[in-house]
């Protein structure tokens, strides 16, 4: 499965003298299997380094190789063969007259024939609750169908490496219940890649198992969950903000030593006592 | 290649005179230059009016803004120098040509360099343009960043899909574009109900008669900019009677 | 306690129905809800409960906008969306909508403050007014100049809540404003709504999901799903029933900590406990298991 390396990646959108650098010099490293929480305020360049390891951008300075191929002398469709992206709002895609067309449409794309194309489409649309609504058009289906009809459009491509922005915004309890199990399953098959850009930590905090914080354009922290959660520089600094549920994790996995896992799934088993 | 268009007439928040002339006076004559320029074929009077345009622009330091925007459009230059030379056979025509499209897009430009949107709203509004019209437009100027993000962002979204404007034939390249401009299509759609809430909930259609807060008055400097601009025409005349073209 | 009764009733629901046109379900169904001025309410479901409908129908954009078949007694502050038409009630309800870019309509801030005064025929003197005003009240007035597009989340939310009070509302309807911030701008937004509130003596309508940010601001909460008012009650009440009943809303960590051992609580006391204290408690319920 895919590996991704970022090397010394800087960049500016202004391809002139002005040189604003939306990020800089960041190094970061995604091994198969990683879970990849990228953390950071509005505005700190997530969605830009995102873009960036999707190939849709290309680096200013520095490179980003995904299992040695260089992005920068990629195509977005080459590197799309492994990598695949899941947008805010991925809804604002749809175009197709029927939900099967819109799943269809990133394996025509790749060339797939017929029958297995309408496999994998039945497939996946059982797998997402969206059976029955095969020949439905997208445009009339629910809001909450409408998500899942988006992602299953991405999950269908079977990416090795998933990268998600901001998946939670604007969702309600359920669907972001239904965010979290849709990714679990993602990763069920080994050595599958997620990076999600969020600030949602209580969201993050159950589904990554390394965290890379951005501010300001800069990588100023990466390591695993645990340790960012032990981590107090980077909350009292401003840079990230604890919600209560973080904040109390953060108490009880450095004051008391109780695993982490353990606290996920009693956190879990509390607010799921609602579902 | 649109995006070199429109890059050649953005607004640049500056404090020249020029920029703080009254748009409607700008507007008048930026549009009388380029009126003169698209009748005019004689070459003197091609170079002397851009002469004046390149004074305005320098005026309103906007040199570099127009030099950027003409090597924008150099692609264009040459191709109507290249036409005009096939059809005339004359290299002369072919220069006076491409000279007329320098300075119909040179005065312009100067216009949009030194003027705001906002400006030019409330320019048309002034002038007497329905406050519909003037609304319609200004909230056209308001949302093209948005929609041009919004085109971006879609065309990305696709193209993760696998999407690739640059295979085949051109009718399916043309259709190629169909899930970049339906989804396009529909988010404007539903943006404009979201707009037209809004302009409802801000109490729009209250009054027949809104009221402007910024009110336009024309200063001294507008009625010397007027007189320049008179006189060039005046100059103009007087060249046309005295060497009046074969 | 004869402050709150003595306190005016500004919104009164009865029985209100709803439907789009063409639609076949109601997407309200029989609710009653009232509003006291100065209260801050909470308003809370799943999407598609029908939360930004009611929305629509306290400002007049039902049936104005969206027309469908409205049924009920209907009063907010003295008007009737079925009978008044949405400039007449903009200038007693405001409405800030959740995505601020699609409200933002001129190309300065400044410009659009003034925009809803233009609109109401105002005085160029009172809308000048207006304007130092509202930019003074969110503390916008370094961005005056700056066109929305320039501007961060964060700070057109800012915007559109400037513009929108440009036109002196009594009620603010707000929906879902921190969707798209992050979990500090979120909190500050949380204290400025709040400050917002008292120093303009506004009456609040909020309708969000992140309920533990606005908890201890709030006089009521209301969780409505599928078109109908589960409960409509003091937080801490609604909290206890949400629990007790499994509804799915974002109910705070805290209160599902102290549910969980059993102890009753009053939610006056909820922001007292110190997140040590919480700790204790939660290591408590991690060994029993």
């Amino acid at each position: 499965m895919a590996k991704i390396s970022i090397e010394d990646v800087s960049f500016s959108y202004e391809q002139d003298k002005k040189n604003n650098f939306v990020l800089k010099d960041v190094s970061y490293s995604i091994l198969p299997g990683d879970s990849v929480l990228l953390l950071g305020p509005n505005g700190s360049g997530k969605t830009t380094l995102l873009k960036l390891i999707m190939g849709l951008l290309k680096p200013t300075k520095g490179k980003i190789r995904i299992d040695d191929v260089d992005t920068s002398k990629a195509s977005v469709f080459e590197i799309s063969k492994k990598v695949s992206m899941i947008f805010q709002n991925p809804e604002k895609q749809f175009f197709a007259e029927t939900v099967r067309e819109e799943l269809s449409f990133g394996l025509k794309n790749r060339g797939l024939r017929e029958e297995e194309i309408k496999k994998k489409v039945e497939e996946v649309a059982k797998k997402f609750g969206l059976f029955e609504y095969l020949d439905k058009s997208p445009f009339d289906l629910s809001g909450g169908e409408k998500r899942r009809l988006s992602i299953a459009s991405i999950i269908i491509l079977d990416p090795e490496v998933l990268i998600v922005d901001e998946p939670t915004a604007g969702l309600d309890f359920q669907y972001r219940n239904l965010m979290i199990s849709i990714i679990r399953g993602f990763l069920e098959t080994r050595n599958k890649s997620l990076v999600v850009a969020t600030h949602d930590i209580d969201f993050g905090l159950r589904i990554a198992n390394k965290a890379a914080v951005i501010n300001e354009g800069k990588l100023v922290w990466s390591g695993d969950v645990v340790s960012l959660l032990r981590e107090e520089e980077i909350f009292s600094k401003g840079i990230l903000a604890h919600t209560f549920t973080s904040s109390l994790i953060s108490r009880v996995i450095s004051q008391s030593n109780v695993d982490f896992q353990k606290v996920v799934k009693v956190l879990e088993e509390l607010t799921e006592g609602l579902m | 290649m649109a995006m070199n268009f429109v890059k050649a007439y953005q607004f640049s928040r500056k404090e020249t005179t020029i920029h703080a002339l009254d748009p409607r006076v700008k507007l008048f004559v930026s549009v009388g230059v380029a009126i003169i320029g698209i009748i005019t074929l004689d070459p003197i009077e091609i170079a002397f009016l851009t002469v004046i345009q390149i004074i305005i622009l320098a005026l309103s330091k906007s040199m570099k803004l127009w030099l950027r925007s003409l090597k924008a459009l150099t692609f264009f230059i040459l191709l109507i120098a290249v036409s005009q030379y096939l059809t005339t056979q004359s290299l002369i025509q072919a220069i006076i040509f491409s000279a007329r499209f320098i300075l119909i897009t040179s005065a312009t430009s100067w216009f949009f360099y030194t003027t705001s949107p906002e400006d030019l709203g409330r320019a048309l509004e002034q002038m007497g343009v329905p406050s519909d019209f003037s609304l319609a437009f200004t909230l056209s100027m308001r949302f093209i960043p948005v929609i041009a993000n919004e085109f971006q962002d879609v065309y990305d979204a696709q193209r993760v899909r696998g999407l690739n404007l640059e295979k085949g034939n051109l009718l399916e390249r043309t259709k190629a574009f169909l899930p970049i401009l339906i989804p396009l299509f529909v988010e404007v759609i539903r943006r404009t109900y979201e707009i037209s809430d809004a302009l409802e909930l801000r109490g729009y259609g209250f009054k027949e008669k809104r009221s402007h807060w910024k009110e336009l008055k024309l200063t001294t400097n507008d009625y010397i900019f007027l007189a320049f601009f008179l006189l060039t025409i005046a100059i103009i005349v007087l060249h046309r009677l005295c060497y009046p073209l074969v | 306690m004869s402050t709150e009764e003595s306190r005016k009733t500004i919104i009164r629901i009865r029985n209100l129905s709803f439907k789009y046109k063409n639609a076949e379900k109601n997407v309200l169904d029989t609710i009653n809800f009232e509003v006291k001025e100065g209260e801050f309410v909470l308003i809370t479901g799943p999407s598609g409960s029908g939360k930004s409908t009611l929305a629509r129908i306290l400002t007049g954009l039902i049936p104005n906008s969206y027309p469908g078949e409205l049924s009920g007694e209907i009063s907010i502050m003295g008007f009737d969306p079925r009978r008044n038409k949405i400039y007449e009630i903009a200038q007693n309800v405001g409405l800030v909508l959740q995505n601020p870019e699609n409200q933002l309509f001129a190309l300065t801030v400044e410009d659009d403050i003034a925009f809803g005064p233009e609109n109401l025929g105002l005085e160029r003197k009172e809308i000048k007014e207006r304007v130092e005003w509202s930019l003074s009240v969110v503390d916008l007035q370094k961005e005056r100049h700056k066109a929305p597009f320039e501007l961060s989340g964060g700070l057109q939310q800012k915007a559109a809540i400037a513009a929108v009070l440009a036109m002196k509302p009594k009620i603010l309807i707000l929906d879902e404003p921190t969707s798209y911030l992050d979990t500090l701008s979120a909190i500050k937004f949380a204290y400025f709504l709040n400050e917002l509130k008292r120093e303009l003596n506004l009456t609040i309508i909020l309708i969000e999901q992140k309920i533990d940010l606005f908890f201890k601001f709030l006089s009521r909460i209301v969780v409505m799903n599928e078109g109908k008012i589960l409960i409509d009650d003091e937080p801490d009440v609604v909290m206890n029933f949400c629990i007790r009943n499994k509804i799915p809303i974002n109910i705070p960590l805290q209160l599902l900590i102290i549910r969980t051992l059993g102890e009753t609580y009053d939610g006056k006391k909820l922001y007292d406990y110190q997140v040590d204290d919480y700790k204790m408690l939660f290591e408590k319920i991690i060994n029993d298991r």
